[in-house]
């Protein structure tokens, strides 16, 4: 395919996509991996992204911070405790039955990563925030 | 990179198909719209009912998806070739658009009033195959105007009889009947079987209107005496154009995009219209041009041997209108255009008013444009000239062609297409310099001057010191489908020269090389970089054939490759090929130069941190120079190169590009369907997503040379 998206189908398409994140009983949840072992699980609010396309770039949607309307950032982070020990490298999007929605890739701010972290090196029973993620589709 | 559960890529395609409910498609020619469709209701199935992430179109029942027996039907308001459509809301918002050629599948064009079906239409989101950057309209050749016409006026019928003097004459006189008819009946100047000497003459020259055509290659010789005298066999157009003077863009002109805006719409003395050729280009970005350590410094006269001076960086277009200061044309920039460069539009001219120290460009815009013109069925040898000259050579022509025609023994290049938009070379046997050697004599085809939007197609060219060369082409030029092999120095026939590639000149951009067998695909920098060149289906085998009837025999010690990428040469992209031969083995012994050489095996790629050492026989030979002969691989060359879905037979598999979901590699990058050439062969013939067979058959322009080969 050699396609190019409309501003109004790039948001459709980001949209359909972070909305199956409350398609469960309960909210979302992020899970941050070593590989394959889940090193913290964040639940994730309902709705768990604001509407594609609010930050101006088409396609693209801001995961909803702690207070549950703002897109995250420092001052309103998304927070979690981490339950194993291990060195992040990707994350899962699941809804709340655990079903797998998307998958991306974790680095050090700067490091190009589908999510970023201050530090990747996680501790059990660490604290972990995430004061910037933003999901971007197609 | 984010990966898509298939509920994700289902419900996001879901939500871009609901878009369309109810609304349109429409297809263009430019932006001239042929035909709309009415979309159903609901406009498409559930994703994921046939394939993932994917929904089908619904047919003419509404229910169904589209079939032949169920297809989307609309009348056609407009006439032409189809090569953008856009998909539109029931409010008439565009939704998205695409390629016509890469989306859909058509069976020739359309004709205002023509009932159009649409058989088959598949949405996904997957993403392209090859980054959108990468790929260009390839639309070449005459294909975007109904492919090569057949002339079956005669106005005159020569024989040996005739002086070269009689039949120049008749090329001239059946221009004007041409022109007589108001350019709508083309003339043909027939050549009866015998030989032709025409040695010691400048060449016939051909120009609008006329085709010259012989009895057959095997019938119709051409032959000049190779005497220094630095003519081709033929020419069409005017010899040796230059660049008039330009007018600045006054806005960059953005890739992808069909208009320019100029500070003045004359350029030259001359007032742009519809139907001129323009030559976009600019001043050299570091970004992008890199011209090496061989061509002199800035002003230099080297910087202007196949391009404007210093500009190498450019396309040729044909004007559709002007409206103020906009230039629209009729093929998108394969290239973005800046005015932070000075882009600017020049046209051809013959040096009137130029500057004597620019090579007498810069002066008036007063080139009468060659068109519809062409060489036919014929043999043609022994032409001279180097780059100026070789056998068959046009200049600055549009819309021009050499079919069917056997060019051998030639000085320069044997077929040269120098400043032409949308000419094409096919279905001819191209061969056999006298001098195989760099320097301009010993070339078998070349897409010179900005050359655009050309096509070689179904060729043989063999037996040459380099089978192509691009010197400053302008992007949507096509290889496919030919044959190309024994490639050397005479000097260095233990060497392996690079074989088909957009080579030996900056700053070539944007060219296609489809469908073709070759030993390899290489781009070197001697003379500059090249950018954007794609080879998609291909089989490079990493063996010369070392034919017999070569002049003296070639080995393949030293530099064997499958692809090679050298310094500079950026952002090449290669999909679907496939590399190497089934058992191949690794050769050892003793040089042409009496040194022992042992290729031991075979790896997949060459060891970056020893790049240019011979080994193991890379399939693929990545920041390397040639000439240079760094012992680190280029970092940019490995950083920019693009490889997705290609199979080797050293891993004996597909290799895809971990970070791209998109694993349908279409058929071709040009064509929408099955060419005529292709006969009862498989098509196309190189899948390589089938490891188990990844050759479902051979190519015609291959069996066409083994049969001559072993006749």
């Amino acid at each position: 395919m050699s396609l190019t998206l409309s501003s109004a189908a790039k948001n459709a398409s980001c949209n359909a996509t972070v909305d199956l994140c409350e398609q469960g009983s309960g909210a979302g949840k992020l899970k941050i991996k070593a590989t394959s072992t889940v090193l913290a699980t964040i639940t994730l609010h309902d709705a768990a992204f604001e509407n594609s396309g609010t930050n101006g770039t088409p396609g693209q949607a801001r995961a909803v911070g702690g207070d549950g309307t703002n897109p995250v950032s420092g001052g309103n982070p998304l927070s979690g405790t981490a339950s194993a020990t291990g060195t992040a490298n990707v994350y899962d999007v699941t809804d709340s039955d655990d079903n797998v929605l998307w998958s991306g890739t974790v680095t050090a701010t700067g490091g190009g990563g589908d999510l970023t972290l201050d530090n990747t090196s996680i501790a059990n029973g660490q604290s972990i925030q995430i004061t910037s993620w933003v999901h971007s589709q197609p | 990179m984010i990966v898509l559960s298939d509920a994700a890529k289902n419900a996001s395609c879901d939500a871009i198909c609901a878009l369309a409910n109810g609304g349109s498609i429409e297809f263009l020619d430019g932006a001239t719209l042929l035909v709309v469709f009415t979309l159903q209701t609901t406009a498409f199935e559930d994703a994921g009912t046939s394939v993932v992430g994917a929904a089908r179109a619904i047919g003419g029942d509404g229910t169904n998806p589209v079939s032949i027996s169920n297809p989307l039907v609309a009348t056609a308001t407009d006439a032409g070739s189809f090569d953008t459509y856009q998909v539109k809301s029931s409010g008439g918002s565009v939704l998205w658009s695409g390629s016509a050629t890469a989306d859909f599948q058509f069976n020739g064009d359309i004709a205002d009033g023509q009932k159009a079906r649409i058989i088959d239409w598949t949405f996904t989101t997957d993403g392209d195959i090859i980054p959108a950057e990468r790929l260009t309209l390839w639309d070449p050749g005459l294909n975007a105007v109904g492919g090569i016409p057949t002339y079956t006026t005669v106005f005159a019928s020569m024989t040996t009889s005739d002086s070269y003097a009689d039949i120049q004459d008749a090329l001239d006189d059946a221009h004007t009947a041409w022109l007589g008819t108001g350019g709508t009946v083309g003339q043909v100047v027939l050549l009866a079987a015998g030989t032709y000497d025409i040695s010691g003459t400048q060449g016939f020259t051909v120009l609008s209107g006329v085709v010259l055509r012989g009895a057959g290659f095997d019938a119709t010789f051409l032959t000049k005496v190779s005497d220094g005298a630095t003519y081709p066999v033929a020419i069409i157009g005017k010899r040796w154009p230059k660049y008039s003077a330009g007018s600045l863009l006054t806005i960059d002109g953005v890739k992808d995009e069909y208009t320019v805006t100029l500070a003045s719409t004359t350029v030259g003395g001359h007032a742009i219209v519809a139907g001129d050729l323009i030559v976009i280009n600019q001043e050299p970005d570091p970004d992008f041009v890199d011209w090496g350590t061989h061509v002199g410094p800035p002003g230099d006269p080297s910087r202007g041997w196949f391009n404007e001076r210093d500009r190498p960086l450019g396309q040729i277009c044909e004007v559709v209108s002007v409206v103020g200061s906009v230039v629209t044309v009729n093929t998108p920039l394969h290239h973005s255009f800046s005015t932070a460069f000075a882009a600017h539009v020049c046209m051809f001219g013959d040096g009137t008013g130029g500057d004597p120290d620019l090579g007498n460009n810069g002066g008036d815009a007063n080139l009468e444009q060659t068109q519809y013109a062409g060489i036919e069925d014929l043999c043609v040898e022994y032409g001279d000239g180097d780059d100026g000259g070789g056998n068959l050579h046009m200049f600055a022509s549009k819309y021009c062609w050499i079919k069917n025609v056997e060019s051998r023994y030639s000085t320069g290049h044997s077929v040269n297409l120098d400043g032409c938009f949308r000419c094409e070379v096919r279905d001819s046997f191209i061969h056999s310099t006298v001098d195989p050697n760099p320097g301009g004599a010993g070339y078998g085809t070349g897409c010179n001057g900005y050359a655009s939007d050309c096509l070689f197609e179904n060729n043989i060219i063999w037996n040459f010191n380099k089978v192509t060369v691009c010197r400053a082409s302008g992007g949507g030029n096509v290889w496919g489908y030919n044959y190309m092999d024994d490639m050397y120095g005479s000097s260095y026939r233990d060497i392996v020269e690079i074989g088909c590639g957009p080579n030996h000149y900056a700053c070539s951009h944007h060219e296609l090389f489809e469908g073709n067998r070759a030993p390899n695909y290489d781009t070197e920098s001697f003379w500059g970089n090249s950018i954007y060149g794609t080879a998609f289906r291909n089989h490079f085998t990493a063996l010369r054939r070392n034919d017999s009837h070569l002049p003296d025999p070639l080995l393949d010690a030293h530099n064997r490759r499958a692809v090679g990428v050298q310094t500079s040469c950026w952002w090449h992209s290669f999909v679907g090929n496939v590399l190497g031969l089934s058992g191949q083995t690794p050769l050892s012994g003793t040089d042409l130069h009496a040194n022992s050489y042992d290729q031991i095996g075979f790896t997949y790629q060459a060891d970056i941190h020893n790049v240019d050492v011979d080994g193991p026989v890379p399939m693929w030979k990545l920041g390397y120079d040639g000439t240079e002969h760094p012992t680190e691989a280029d970092p940019s060359v490995l950083a920019t190169t693009y490889r997705h879905g290609n199979f080797d037979y050293v891993t004996n598999d597909i290799v895809w590009d971990s970070t791209v979901s998109n694993q349908n590699i279409p058929d071709s990058l040009y064509l929408s369907s099955k060419p005529d050439f292709m006969g009862s062969k498989a098509w196309p013939w190189v899948v390589a997503e089938n490891p188990s067979d990844p050759l479902a058959d051979t190519l015609p322009a291959h069996d066409r040379f083994v049969a001559w080969s072993e006749a």
